[in-house]
């Protein structure tokens, strides 16, 4: 568990950082926090020929709010955003204590985790969930990508050579939306076995509209949009929780590891929804 | 029992919070590991692993590896010429896998060692190892212990019959006829695979001085391995020398001597340079032993009100390639001698088969054996009763030992001299029923909750003989105690620590002997130089045998302190009582004399000793319990330990119907280990047990594809950390044993035992409208949601 050789550089702007990554192409990967890049590079998954640590790259850093929304710069580590909390970004906050242990969020970046986009991270089911909009930068300025496309797959996502993600725009959701953030793991900490977010607006007692995602479960985190119909207009009695949670069981296409079956996961999304709108009922 | 196990005085430190030697180093972060030793001129080597689980090896590559900068060496199997293969002493009564520390022809489980690199640091060395190739011809891979008992099974070694390493089939024919009289309920229950996960990894650094090898390693045993050393490796034992530094954890798993360690000593005499070995966590979950891994089979005949009358067990132990030393089938000897726990059932007949398949090979661990007997017995138990409809809490009373049935031999030969095996389950089911009674209350109204109370009821082997597992040491243990001219005290023990608190407790016991101050004693363990030669850490031996052997040794020297004193003092020999390290009269502190004067006396002015006595103030004692037999009779009854522990314990649980979560919401533990000598060391050993059990019992799970391929990564591998462990109750019994020191019994493993069975319990109790199938660990979420539905996992 030792990783091959590699080359090291630490620049200090943005612009030096992207000189290095445009120079390098895809030799070179951006390390941010490390908490999944350097057990990756030890155990020989990954074997970058250069290590672009962008950790002292300030304009990464930025934590702003204005009236659209939370911008969030890259390195921004995960328990900063918990630590300050997200005023007006309920799922954020919700998500956050998910992520790892606190000793991993004192290192992991909000920027790290969403370009990692492991299909079992919070972060990235967060972004779906809320239509965050990724700002990828590159020496030929910036690029605005919707979360709805930013993720390309198992730790894939959509940047490209030379690009780098230099802030997450969370927007604002309305005063009439209520979240719950849910996820099963085997011991706190864990990966999750399966997770769901709910972002769901409400006017007197019915869904407006509902934003459900579940992750863990697939390549991606996926919103559920068979059951975002289901749920749209009702009061959330008992009739919908379970037509609603039955509809995402079933619309999801759950893989198999030692933790459980498809089969298993799809009873964890049902379960694990119902008890997110149980939660968020007015 | 000699009359001399005694402490001598009134006791200062046993049975006090003494708190623990090495705890300042430990949380300074000073205590010295394997890892931490780097001496000038250290190379370091990385092993080429299999990465199928059976095949031939037709060639290995090696040249590339070794042309790159750095590299010094790259052995195979073929380089080790004047090595010899690991003994078997079993040889009467097991087959010999003829295990080498590198792969001669044939690969048995993914993670073999094939090859070497010795490079000068791990980095290249792991660069290298990447570029041997080895050519193989894959063969068909047996994965479970339900394939290798296949007759057409393809079989691990071709010149064996079968993949039986062991097979011992006893005549049934007695309890064949109460089978046949009687009702007779069957049921099959298999624990799963898990090990320990030490903090602290394998490790061994060889250096040679002066012509001599010096292996510093992990090992639980210094002279063990100082031997086997000498067994495999072209040298005598007196040019080995074994040091065992701090150690983070052994659990067992460092009880056997790996190839690692083998191979850092020949290239380290090779290259006459140091050598280490630090194993990583990937290589750990491969290479390491794995543990448990059993099926048991019962069928007894039972009493209208669901006694037991008769028992036919069948075990059967999946041993992984079994290419380890000592051999790995003694837990299944140990499931048999357990299969009755404590209870009257006198007619029980166990046969035992341990089989090889291309996995990791199984090892020692913690429990051994023990917890896998205890979860077949106790879900039997309650299975009877739910059978018969009886109460499962009276099924248990009707046949549990009393008070006045003890000394009682069990089925399987073991002597029960002691024990409050009625009175801790009585005090459990007390405080467990409580508990349940306000859990239920509290989640009465949840409709995704079902509470749940489990119980087990247990006794426990303790400082057993070392025959069963290697066929060739015995049991016992040595100490040597000087008494310094300056009165401190240099005591040596053949115990070692792995981080329990084996230092205190010999301090302990030595101090109150001698009747010293505790800081006027020094101990030292774990140095086949200093020490006097023992079997060290194994089966919760330590205090019981270890502190025998003290106990004989202290009572030589106080004797002779006392003749001595007696002779300064002018004073009747028994008249004297020995102090805070003064010897004066019994009643009357003035005159004394110290035991500085005393031992400067008998080693440097011995001018001033009584007429005729020899000088010097120290003694080597060595303790080997009269009771302990180490080979069975001719009806395979042995009673293969000193001592048995008991211990009942209680879990109270809530099962998330929607995930199938266990929650731990109350875990009751009674236990008895005779005389405790350190009351908080007693509880770490019962919690951190405890982990352990529901680590396995929940959590850990080392899982093969049907290729072979080992399917939990350390990622995967779910140790439970603080935040999983519930708060416990710990009562303690103290019934001290009439046959040991002190009445001492071991603690090391009572924790790690029950709690299997009483989850188990408890689940079956929860889930009971669900009509759940519960008999088999590991009982994670997804098996245990399964059995709400009534579908596959």
């Amino acid at each position: 568990m030792k990783p091959p050789p590699f080359a090291y550089c630490r620049p200090h702007s943005l612009d030096e950082a992207l000189e290095f990554l445009a120079e390098h192409g895809d030799e070179a990967r951006p390390l941010a926090g490390g908490q999944s890049l350097v057990p990756m590079l030890n155990h020989r998954l990954a074997r970058p020929e250069v290590l672009v640590d962008i950790g002292a790259v300030g304009e990464l850093q930025r934590m702003e709010r204005d009236e659209s929304g939370w911008l969030i710069g890259a390195m921004v580590t995960q328990r900063r955003v918990e630590r300050d909390g997200t005023e007006g970004c309920q799922l954020l906050r919700l998500a956050m204590p998910f992520i790892g242990h606190r000793q991993i969020r004192a290192r992991g970046t909000v920027g790290g985790s969403i370009a990692h986009a492991d299909p079992a991270a919070e972060l990235p089911a967060v972004a779906l969930t809320l239509d965050a909009t990724m700002v990828a930068a590159s020496l030929d300025g910036e690029r605005e990508i919707p979360a709805s496309t930013f993720f390309a797959g198992p730790y894939m996502n959509s940047l490209e050579d030379g690009e780098i993600l230099s802030h997450v725009i969370f927007p604002m959701a309305p005063p009439s939306t209520r979240c719950s953030f849910r996820e099963f793991a085997r011991r706190k900490g864990d990966f999750a076995v399966a997770g769901v977010a709910a972002a769901v607006g409400f006017d007197d007692g019915s869904v407006t509209a509902a934003r459900l995602t579940a992750f863990a479960v697939g390549s991606n985190p996926v919103r559920l949009a068979a059951a975002e119909a289901a749920v749209a207009g009702r009061r959330l009695d008992e009739a919908a929780l379970t037509e609603t949670a039955e509809a995402a069981a079933a619309e999801i296409e759950p893989w198999e590891d030692i933790h459980g079956s498809p089969q298993y996961r799809r009873q964890l999304v049902a379960a694990l929804l119902r008890r997110a709108l149980q939660e968020v009922a007015p | 029992m000699p009359d001399t196990f005694e402490l001598g005085g009134r006791p200062v430190y046993t049975g006090a919070h003494v708190t623990r030697r090495q705890d300042d180093a430990l949380l300074s972060g000073q205590g010295t590991y394997v890892a931490d030793l780097r001496p000038s001129g250290m190379a370091e080597i990385a092993v080429v692993r299999s990465p199928i689980a059976h095949g031939r090896i037709t060639a290995i590559h090696t040249a590339a590896a070794a042309a790159v900068d750095g590299v010094i060496e790259v052995i195979t199997a073929a380089d080790l010429t004047d090595v010899a293969p690991y003994p078997n002493f079993a040889d009467a009564y097991t087959q010999t896998p003829g295990t080498f520390p590198l792969a001669q022809d044939k690969v048995r489980y993914a993670g073999s060692p094939v090859a070497v690199v010795l490079a000068e640091d791990r980095y290249i060395a792991e660069d290298a190892a990447e570029l041997v190739e080895v050519d193989y011809t894959e063969l068909p891979a047996v994965t479970s212990l339900e394939a290798a008992l296949e007759p057409d099974s393809p079989r691990l070694f071709e010149d064996w019959p079968n993949n039986r390493l062991l097979d011992l089939q006893p005549d049934d024919s007695e309890v064949a006829a109460i089978l046949a009289g009687n009702r007779v309920l069957r049921r099959r229950y298999k624990m799963g695979r898990h090990t320990a996960m030490p903090m602290e990894t394998r490790a061994a650094l060889a250096e040679v001085h002066g012509g001599r090898l010096h292996l510093w390693c992990t090992n639980q045993h210094a002279h063990i391995a100082r031997t086997t050393l000498s067994y495999v490796l072209p040298l005598a034992e007196r040019d080995i020398r074994v040091v065992i530094p701090y150690v983070g954890g052994g659990f067992g798993l460092k009880q056997h001597l790996y190839p690692e360690d083998v191979l850092v000593s020949w290239l380290a005499l090779r290259h006459d340079r140091p050598v280490r070995f630090v194993e990583d966590r990937a290589e750990h979950m491969i290479a390491a032993a794995h543990a448990r891994d059993h099926m048991i089979d019962i069928e007894a005949a039972i009493a209208d009100d669901g006694r037991i009358l008769a028992m036919r067990v069948q075990v059967v132990q999946d041993l992984g390639s079994a290419e380890i030393f000592p051999g790995a089938w003694c837990p299944a000897l140990t499931t048999a001698a357990h299969m009755t726990g404590p209870y009257d059932i006198r007619d029980c007949v166990v046969s035992v088969a341990a089989v090889t398949t291309n996995k990791t090979p199984g090892g020692s661990y913690r429990g051994f054996g023990v917890p896998e007997a205890v979860f077949a017995l106790e879900r039997f138990i309650d299975e009877i009763a739910d059978e018969v409809g009886a109460d499962r809490l009276d099924l248990r009373r009707s046949m549990l030992l009393q008070p006045a049935d003890l000394p009682y031999t069990t089925a399987s030969g073991a002597l029960l001299d002691s024990g409050s095996f009625a009175e801790s389950f009585e005090r459990v089911v007390e405080l467990g029923e409580h508990a349940y009674q306000r859990a239920d209350a509290r989640y009465r109204s949840d409709p995704d909750s079902r509470i749940g109370v489990g119980y087990a009821v247990l006794f426990e082997g303790v400082s057993p003989t070392h025959h069963g597992a290697s066929a060739h040491w015995m049991g016992h243990e040595s100490c040597t105690i000087e008494v310094q001219p300056d009165g401190g005290v240099r005591v040596a023990s053949g115990v070692t620590d792995q981080g329990q608190g084996t230092t205190t407790f010999v301090a302990t016991l030595t101090a109150d002997a001698l009747g010293v101050p505790m800081e006027t004693v020094r101990v030292e363990l774990a140095d086949s130089d200093a020490t006097p030669y023992g079997l060290g850490a194994f089966g919760s031996r330590q205090a019981v045998i270890g502190g025998g052997a003290i106990l004989l040794a202290a009572a030589e020297v106080r004797g002779k302190v006392k003749r001595i004193a007696a002779h300064m003092l002018e004073a009747p020999e028994d008249d004297l009582v020995i102090e805070a390290g003064r010897v004066h009269v019994a009643g009357s502190p003035v005159p004394a004399v110290t035991m500085a004067e005393i031992a400067t006396t008998a080693v440097i002015r011995t001018i001033d000793l009584p007429p005729g006595m020899e000088p010097g103030l120290e003694a080597t004692a060595r303790y080997e319990p009269e009771l302990m037999e180490h080979t069975p009779d001719e009806k395979g009854r042995i009673n293969a330990n000193a001592a048995y522990a008991n211990a009942a314990h209680a879990a109270v649980i809530r099962v998330d119907l929607g995930t199938g979560e266990i929650e731990i919401l109350n875990y009751i533990l009674a236990h008895d280990c005779g005389r405790v000598i350190n009351p908080p060391i007693v509880d770490g050993q019962i919690w951190g047990g405890i982990a352990q059990g529901l680590g396995g019992t929940l959590y850990e799970d080392l899982c093969f594809n049907d290729l072979g391929q080992p399917q939990t990564a350390f990622m995967d591998y779910l140790v439970p950390s603080a935040i999983e462990m519930p708060d416990l109750v710990i009562e303690h019994f103290e019934s001290p044993s009439p046959n040991t020191p002190l009445g001492m019994k071991g603690v090391g493993e009572g924790g790690t035992v029950g709690p299997a069975a009483a989850i188990g319990n408890a689940l079956a109790q929860a889930l009971a409208e669900f009509s759940p199938q519960i008999h088999e660990t590991p009982l994670s979420p997804a098996v245990v949601r399964a059995m709400i539905l009534d579908q596959p996992a």
